[in-house]
């Protein structure tokens, strides 16, 4: 029982990659190519070099508008879900926010300040951002203050107030959104990389588009669910057992 | 002398109700007061504006030679430990950040874990603790920074009898050792008697001091103790409705309502 349950993850995958290649090779169409041949070209890829470079140049758009986003978002957030009066004064411009189309977002920056790297990644952040403020409130609005009572007993300094008895009430809300950050980021960084950018992944996809080349989108499209897979098992779920060691 | 000199001339919540008015309490140093009063009359706001949780309150509150005193602990009537952190940094959290790792302080912490019973649970979380467990840890807390004026919040509340018992014990010891001021808010009379030195009746709200009352038994003393319970019921035949924040009766039928206490 306990076998099946630590390789769950894999074998569903697994079951999915055997599905997906039987399905292929029946229908034989090159409009479906099979993860082998996936594989293949990712490989190929990858050898050239292109691959990683191209990766490597959306990787780090991600993480720049995630740290960015993150940053804002939480400050305001805390702001919001602790101070009345700025909840009230900042609400609807996040729910305006939170609203407005993405893509609007990216062709406003874009006009506005040009076809560069900062108008994309200001595009992405602006994108995120309300959605970090919404749950980080939610968070800030649950703080429990009788241990912040203790803390003003005991006159913990600001910091110790800060780190030790205010943030960690903190840490579901903020994982929450560092994981549906991560995911709808990459989302839109593509996007805003086929609309203005001569690099990154989603010019290469838009690039594959014109040509057909499915086996490379597929390919490309893999390349980053390795990363993001790797980034889940070596940094998010390590931290977030970390942080929840207490909860038993 | 670091004694204790409240004077709350008016609280008033945010909703407008008065909490507080015009009460004055004073305690020596070293001495062991306790308040007791009907529920709802304050007693928790009253620790608060001691403890400097609370400010909102016109009047004095004064301790010791300066107004900023730093060593207030404080026993609420939950053990509030922080679930995230483990047992040994719950304690060290309130001692002073520079010296929490002075060898002087980690052997008092352990002194003080071992003197309530808990050595080896030092990298324990609360949550893997029972009730009377996270009460004994928030005890050493409220000890180990040598604390001058000690504040409780009915701290031996829904715990098994033989469990307050211990606790009532350690807590006394601890007292002693230390020779703190101590502040217990307590609804049961009993309990006051047998562990304080005066006891301070609060009438209901807004809650004004109705009876100072020097209690004049020998320490060590139990809660099943005769002396006690003698004092107990003749308290209670003088001011039958004191428990219910009246130094006097309305009708004697009341009495026996508040001796079933």
């Amino acid at each position: 029982m306990l076998f099946y349950l630590k390789w769950a993850r894999s074998i569903s995958l697994l079951g999915f990659f055997l599905f997906w290649q039987i399905f292929a090779v029946l229908i034989g169409s090159d409009l479906l190519p099979s993860p082998v041949q996936v594989i293949a070209s990712m490989w190929e890829h990858f050898e050239s070099g292109e691959l990683m470079m191209h990766l490597g140049i959306t990787l780090r758009r991600v993480a720049i508008s995630f740290v960015i986003a993150m940053i804002i978002g939480v400050a305001l957030g805390m702001l919001m879900g602790s101070r009345n009066i700025w909840d009230k004064f900042l609400d609807s411009i996040v729910i305006l926010a939170l609203n407005i189309p993405a893509l609007v977002t990216i062709i406003l920056c874009y006009i506005w300040l040009g076809l560069n790297d900062t108008a994309a990644i200001l595009a992405v952040a602006i994108n995120k951002i309300p959605m970090v403020v919404i749950a980080i409130r939610e968070g800030a609005r649950a703080i429990d203050t009788r241990f912040m009572d203790l803390g003003k007993v005991y006159h913990l300094s600001r910091k110790e107030l800060f780190f030790k008895i205010y943030l960690p009430q903190l840490y579901p809300y903020l994982f929450g959104a560092a994981r549906n950050g991560l995911a709808l980021i990459w989302k839109i960084v593509l996007v805003v990389e086929l609309l203005g950018r001569s690099d990154g992944v989603g010019f290469q996809l838009g690039t594959f588009f014109q040509f057909f080349d499915i086996t490379s989108i597929l390919a490309y499209t893999f390349a980053f669910a390795l990363v993001i897979f790797a980034i889940e098992a070596l940094i998010m779920r390590p931290m977030e057992v970390r942080l929840n060691r207490w909860r038993t | 002398m670091s004694s204790l000199v409240v004077d709350i001339d008016s609280k008033v919540y945010g909703n407008g109700t008065c909490a507080i008015s015009g009460l004055h309490i004073t305690a020596k140093q070293g001495e062991f007061v306790a308040i007791v009063g009907p529920s709802g009359t304050g007693k928790t706001t009253l620790l608060n504006i001691i403890a400097g949780i609370d400010k909102q309150f016109i009047g004095n509150m004064k301790f010791g030679e300066s107004n900023t005193n730093k060593n207030i602990s404080f026993m609420f009537q939950d053990s509030r430990l922080l679930p995230w952190l483990s047992v040994q940094k719950n304690i060290e959290i309130v001692l002073d950040r520079h010296d929490r790792n002075s060898v002087e302080k980690q052997s008092r912490i352990a002194e003080l874990l071992q003197k309530v019973g808990l050595e080896g649970i030092a990298k324990s979380y609360p949550n893997q603790l029972s009730g009377g467990m996270k009460r004994r840890v928030s005890m050493v807390r409220a000890f180990v920074n040598q604390p001058q004026l000690l504040l409780m919040d009915e701290p031996f509340q829904s715990l098994d009898a033989p469990t307050a018992f211990e606790l009532r014990t350690m807590l006394l010891e601890l007292w002693q050792e230390t020779k703190c001021t101590v502040i217990l808010v307590t609804h049961s009379l009993r309990e006051a008697l047998t562990m304080a030195d005066r006891v301070v009746f609060l009438s209901n709200c807004p809650a004004n001091v109705i009876l100072d009352y020097d209690i004049e038994l020998p320490r060590p003393r139990q809660l099943e103790d005769n002396t006690v319970t003698l004092l107990h019921t003749n308290l209670l035949m003088q001011y039958p409705q004191i428990l219910s924040g009246s130094l006097f009766s309305d009708s004697l039928l009341d009495k026996e309502t508040e001796q079933s206490e």
